[in-house]
C-alpha cells in the first residue's frame, strides 16, 4: 500500500519546519538541518547513493560524479527513506528509473523505491508550490517545462514525470 | 573474512550478481550460454553457485553482459568494517558498491567545496 497523502503531509511539514516557501527547495540543508550527513564519492553511472544508519549517526551517500540536479534528487530520495522505512545498516540505491524490476518486486523492495520516489519529486517541486508556477503558462509544452526544471533545478524529465502525475500533461 | 571462509559462499554470491547482472542485460540463461559457447545447464549450475567459473571465462562473461569483471564480484563481508554490515544484505553486493559504501561511511573522506 503506498501512501502518497502521508508523504506530501510529510513534505509539508519539513518545508514549514525549514521555513522553505518557493523553489528551488535547498535539500541538502533540510537533510543537514535534521542531523544528517551528507558525503560525496565518486562511483558508477548506474549507482546513485546510499543511506548508512550507525545508531544515531545517519549518512546520505552521493555519487558526486552525477550532475547537481541528479544529486539533488539523490538526496531527496535518501531522505525519503529515512523518513518513511525504517532500516538498519546500510541502503543502497542503483539508478531510480530503472530498479521497478521483477527481481526486486519479488523481494518486496520495489514499493519502498516508489515512494521515495514520489517523496523526492513531492520534496523538490512541492504541490502547492507547483501550482503556483503552473498557472504563468499558457501552455505547458516542452519550453514551460525546461523553465520550471531550471527554476526548480531538476531535470527535465523529473519535471515532466511530476506535471503528468499533478495532471498537467504536457504537450511535448 | 568473516562469512566469506566458505568458498562456495564466494560462488553463490558470485551467481546472485551473475543473475542479476544477466537480467538487467536482458538475456536469457539461453542466450549468455551461447555467447560463451556453454550449455544454458551450465549457466543455470554457475548461477546457482554450483559450478566454479574460470577466470578467462569471466572476462567472456563481463564481455557479454557489457559489464566491468569487479560488477560481477562480490564484496567481502569484513568484520574491522566501519560499516553496520548485515551479512545477508553485503551478499548481494558487489566490490564495487561495496568501496562506494565505504567511502561514504568513513569519517575521513570531506567533501571538497561544499
Amino acid at each position: 500500500m503506498l501512501r502518497f497523502k502521508e508523504i506530501r503531509k510529510s513534505v509539508g511539514e519539513l518545508l514549514e519546519q525549514a521555513r522553505v516557501r518557493r523553489p528551488p527547495v535547498p535539500v541538502e540543508k533540510i537533510a543537514v538541518g535534521l542531523g544528517l550527513t551528507i558525503r560525496y564519492a565518486p562511483a558508477d553511472e548506474v549507482l546513485s547513493g546510499a543511506l548508512i544508519r550507525r545508531g544515531k549517526e545517519v549518512i546520505i551517500g552521493v555519487n558526486s560524479r552525477h550532475h547537481p540536479n541528479r544529486r539533488r534528487f539523490t538526496i531527496a530520495h535518501e531522505l525519503g527513506h529515512y523518513r518513511l522505512h525504517r532500516g538498519v545498516g546500510f541502503h543502497i540505491d542503483e539508478d531510480f528509473r530503472v530498479n521497478l524490476r521483477d527481481e526486486d518486486s519479488s523481494k518486496g523492495v520495489s514499493w519502498e523505491e516508489v515512494e521515495a520516489n514520489r517523496f523526492a519529486a513531492e520534496l523538490l517541486m512541492p504541490t502547492p508550490f507547483l501550482f503556483q508556477d503552473v498557472e504563468k503558462f499558457k501552455n505547458i509544452d516542452k519550453q514551460a517545462v525546461q523553465n520550471l526544471a531550471r527554476r526548480y533545478r531538476v531535470s527535465s524529465q523529473s519535471m515532466e514525470i511530476r506535471l503528468a502525475n499533478l495532471g498537467f500533461a504536457p504537450r511535448v | 573474512m568473516a562469512g566469506m571462509s566458505d568458498r562456495n559462499e564466494i560462488y553463490r554470491r558470485f551467481g546472485r550478481l551473475l543473475t542479476r547482472r544477466r537480467k538487467k542485460a536482458g538475456l536469457t540463461q539461453e542466450k549468455l550460454a551461447a555467447f560463451l559457447g556453454l550449455s544454458r545447464t551450465s549457466i543455470a549450475n554457475i548461477e546457482r553457485g554450483r559450478q566454479p567459473v574460470q577466470l578467462h571465462t569471466l572476462y567472456s562473461i563481463a564481455d557479454a553482459l557489457d559489464a566491468e569483471i569487479l560488477d560481477l564480484v562480490p564484496a567481502l563481508a569484513r568484520s574491522d568494517s566501519a560499516l553496520p554490515i548485515d551479512p545477508q544484505q553485503i551478499g548481494d553486493l558487489n566490490i564495487k558498491e561495496e568501496q562506494f559504501l565505504r567511502k561514504i561511511a568513513s569519517p575521513v573522506t570531506k567533501p571538497k567545496g561544499r
